[in-house]
């Protein structure tokens, strides 16, 4: 069984927010509008790009962090949810099932990467956008949690693909729609016990690092930074 | 502010040209057709424009979009969007070897009520007659394609990038090493085209050097022949007298033997404020479809997690200069008018310059995007390149002003205001 | 009456209650009335039609369809018996109306379910979800088999397909 995980080269993100757009794309997230995102810094994304800044003046230097749900192999949400709307799959990945959800928000209190997102109102989806959504994902209602799911139903669809022409899934055959869309090739995407994979390997490098990894939470999305 | 007077330039802006044409009635048009743009929006001379339209008795726009230029128009032709039409591309700047694009429509019929601007323009030439129909004789603009395509698929180079790699590979090493000439039928080509969706030619032919060295010396020259002539022809000569005689001219502020080679240009602009203002366009503002989109305006600014308005990014120490705050809303002014923004703190940026993003501020109801933000364009003063005649984005003086402080209204308090 | 037998009694109406209820639950599904007289057992069993030849996308895509007017035109353009529901039929077919067929089975909106994986990949016949059609002279009324979560999850465990919640839940 797979341990989907991620890599994230920070030496190689320019910032370019294509895995940002990728992601509402492909996961149909609702635009929220302006008075939530201006007004109540309620920003509607599973994946930001975080600016990190070192030094000042000139010597500035700018990194960008994409950031999204870490996966983690011990997640603080799943303990705090009354109604287990929140779960740790079998290959790994932190589900949020839409259809259980109470919309209590405990989660996201827990969640130190704060990484998911509440849908306060219903989602609008104006003119022909609902036409354009992706059939594979559902449209959320108002009042539940949403967050990063690796793109799931990705790897569900090269799972059949494979197992429709009898073979095991190969490395590099499931990506996330951030990771297939990054024009620098930044983000790898991959299963963490295949001993070939490149995710493995990338995950093991001397520059790779997870986010907060001293909280215990054992998250599956590792950064590549060079050491300073 | 007709731009008239403004210093003389090798190069003319195209619609600060068009418009300035129209208004001094030096260039009278009796029909002006805007294809898939939007200047009134996009272009700093924008506002010269929507005064010279007034001025053309036909003015059709052929837009996807109601934009703020087709609300200006007396016709409107929906186009269809780009997944709806046919298109061709040709090598994209830096890429060493040639290669051509060919995209079929996969919306087909499209969506709405829609006719491809070159369909519209080949059958206005049909019922025009005489020179025009026989000057563009083909039925639609597929049909255009393909014949501009039949040269390629007669001189037999390059190969259409097949599924299969060795196929592209094989081909490569015969352009190498054995030569064969496949003439191939231009139905054919245009299929295999059309479905394999590029062509690529990874050897450069040789035997046209004379085209392609077509400089003084004969050998390669590491500057812009193109410069280099023009200045010459201002300086009336083909000398390098005429040549500084011509950059002299212009009033240039680089050495003259850096004229033609890529160098700073220091802005000549003058008027009030302590700050420069720099316009430009974020990586969401890019192309006809994306502000049109609620999902783009809300990743509009995502550096900041901020989407839906207009953004001020000045350095921290001009902000402390300013006793300006992330988040607080400010005026920026410049001569031409004035704009509101939220100041974004970014360490890194040039003390001194205030940099607003294009691509808000639309007049009209684009998409979602109707009275988001505003126009940084809309401050730019008249200010133009010597060489490309551009109306330059970073030649404007500018101030801020505290609106208010983020969090909570009122108003700004006594040490806030600068300007 | 004595204690122990009060209690057997209750126990006794608790149990027959409850399995009453599940069948019941099981009927309860709304019968509703069909716009045609279709009979499934005719098409398949003596015309020798297959599933897919009218509800098409079953094998290839994630919703199957219920054929309309465009489907039964390939056959009926015009009348091959005397049948007064191919008389029915040919009404809409001929004034180009579709047929007003009432859904019977769905799942629900945050229910993800496709076809194509139960039947070209998992290779499970149609009748296990939908009941054995042969035999139905009669228009499909109500659901010949359950839809449940517990169902699908009981096939699920008994075939060694996963339970993920995310599987169906997305």
């Amino acid at each position: 069984m797979a341990r989907w995980g991620m890599v994230i080269d920070l030496d190689r993100c320019n910032g370019c927010g294509g895995c940002m757009a990728a992601c509402h794309k492909e996961n149909n997230l609702a635009a929220v509008g302006a008075d939530e995102t201006v007004g109540m810094d309620r920003a509607f994304h599973w994946l930001k790009i975080l600016p990190e800044v070192s030094g000042s003046g000139a010597e500035a230097e700018v990194r960008h962090v994409p950031h999204m749900c870490v996966q983690c192999d011990n997640p603080p949400c799943i303990r705090v949810c009354p109604v287990h709307a929140t779960y740790l799959g079998e290959e790994g990945i932190v589900g949020q099932v839409y259809s259980r959800c109470i919309g209590c928000r405990y989660c996201m209190a827990a969640c130190p990467y704060n990484a998911k997102v509440f849908n306060w109102y219903e989602p609008e989806w104006p003119g022909d956008l609902k036409k354009a959504a992706n059939p594979d994902v559902s449209l959320r209602p108002k009042g539940v949690v949403e967050k990063c799911t690796f793109c799931h139903h990705r790897v569900v669809r090269a799972r059949e693909e494979a197992r429709a022409a009898g073979r095991p899934i190969a490395d590099g055959e499931v990506t996330t729609a951030c990771a297939e869309t990054c024009p620098t090739k930044a983000i790898t995407f991959g299963d963490l016990d295949d001993p070939d994979s490149r995710v493995r390997r990338l995950s093991r490098s001397s520059r790779a690092f997870r986010p907060h990894a001293d909280l215990g939470t054992e998250p599956k999305v590792f950064y590549l930074a060079k050491k300073e | 502010m007709t731009g008239a007077a403004a210093a003389p330039t090798l190069e003319e802006d195209p619609v600060a040209a068009l418009a300035e044409g129209v208004l001094d009635g030096s260039r009278p048009l009796e029909a002006l057709f805007v294809v898939d743009c939007d200047p009134l929006h996009t272009s700093p001379a924008g506002g010269l424009l929507r005064e010279a339209l007034d001025r053309i008795p036909l003015v059709v726009s052929m837009t996807p979009f109601r934009d703020e230029t087709a609300a200006a128009a007396g016709f409107v032709l929906p186009s269809p969007v780009f997944l709806e039409a046919w298109q061709a591309t040709t090598t994209p700047a830096g890429v060493p070897f040639s290669v051509l694009g060919l995209g079929e429509p996969v919306v087909d019929p499209p969506l709405f009520d829609t006719r491809h601007p070159a369909d519209v323009l080949l059958e206005l030439a049909r019922h025009l007659g005489g020179n025009s129909a026989a000057a563009l004789p083909w039925e639609g603009y597929d049909a255009y394609l393909k014949h501009r395509l039949e040269g390629l698929a007669v001189s037999g180079q390059g190969a259409v990038i097949s599924s299969s790699f060795e196929e592209s590979w094989v081909h490569y090493m015969e352009e190498r090493g054995w030569r064969f000439s496949k003439r191939r039928d231009t139905d054919d080509f245009y299929r295999e085209l059309a479905e394999q969706a590029a062509w690529w030619n990874p050897v450069r032919g040789t035997g046209n050097w004379e085209r392609l060295f077509r400089t003084p010396s004969g050998r390669f020259e590491f500057y812009s022949q193109n410069l280099a002539r023009r200045l010459q022809r201002l300086g009336a000569g083909s000398d390098a007298e005429a040549f500084s005689r011509g950059a002299a001219s212009l009033g240039l502020a680089a050495p003259v033997d850096e004229a033609c080679l890529p160098h700073f240009e220091p802005p000549s602009g003058e008027g009030e404020g302590d700050l420069w203002l720099s316009v430009f366009r974020p990586i969401t503002a890019r192309g006809r479809l994306g502000i049109a989109s609620p999902m783009v305006l809300e990743m509009f600014g995502y550096p900041f997690l901020d989407g839906w308005r207009t953004w001020a990014e000045i350095a921290p120490e001009t902000a402390h200069e300013l006793h300006l705050e992330d988040g607080d809303e400010v005026q920026v002014r410049s001569e031409r008018g004035e704009v509101e923004a939220v100041v974004m703190i970014r360490p890194g940026t040039s003390p001194g310059i205030v940099h607003l993003p294009a691509g808000l501020g639309h007049r009209e109801h684009v998409g979602a995007a109707g009275g988001i933000g505003a126009n940084p364009l809309d401050l730019v003063a008249d200010v133009r390149d010597p060489l490309s005649g551009a109306w330059s984005p970073n030649a404007t003086r500018v101030t801020l002003r505290l609106l208010r402080r983020r969090d909570h209204g009122g108003p700004p308090p006594a040490h806030g205001g600068h300007g | 009456m004595k204690l122990s037998t009060r209690v057997g009694l209750v126990v006794i109406a608790v149990l027959v209650l409850a399995v009453t209820g599940a069948a019941v639950a099981r009927l309860a599904w709304p019968s509703v009335e069909q716009p045609l007289a279709f009979n499934h057992r005719l098409h398949i069993v003596e015309l020798g039609n297959t599933c897919t030849d009218c509800h098409l996308y079953a094998e290839s895509g994630v919703r199957a369809t219920i054929p309309n007017v465009e489907v039964c035109s390939f056959c009926h353009e015009e009348a091959q018996t005397d049948s007064p529901a191919e008389a029915a039929l040919l009404e809409f077919v001929q004034a180009g109306e579709p047929i007003p067929w009432k859904k019977v089975y769905w799942v629900p909106e945050h229910v993800y379910f496709s076809h194509r994986r139960h039947t070209t990949i998992a290779g499970i016949e149609c009748a296990e979800c939908h009941g054995v059609m042969e035999e139905k002279e009669q228009p499909v009324s109500r659901r010949e088999v359950p839809l449940t979560m517990e169902g699908c999850m009981d096939c699920h465990d008994e075939k060694g397909a996963s339970n993920d919640c995310l599987l169906c839940h997305r």
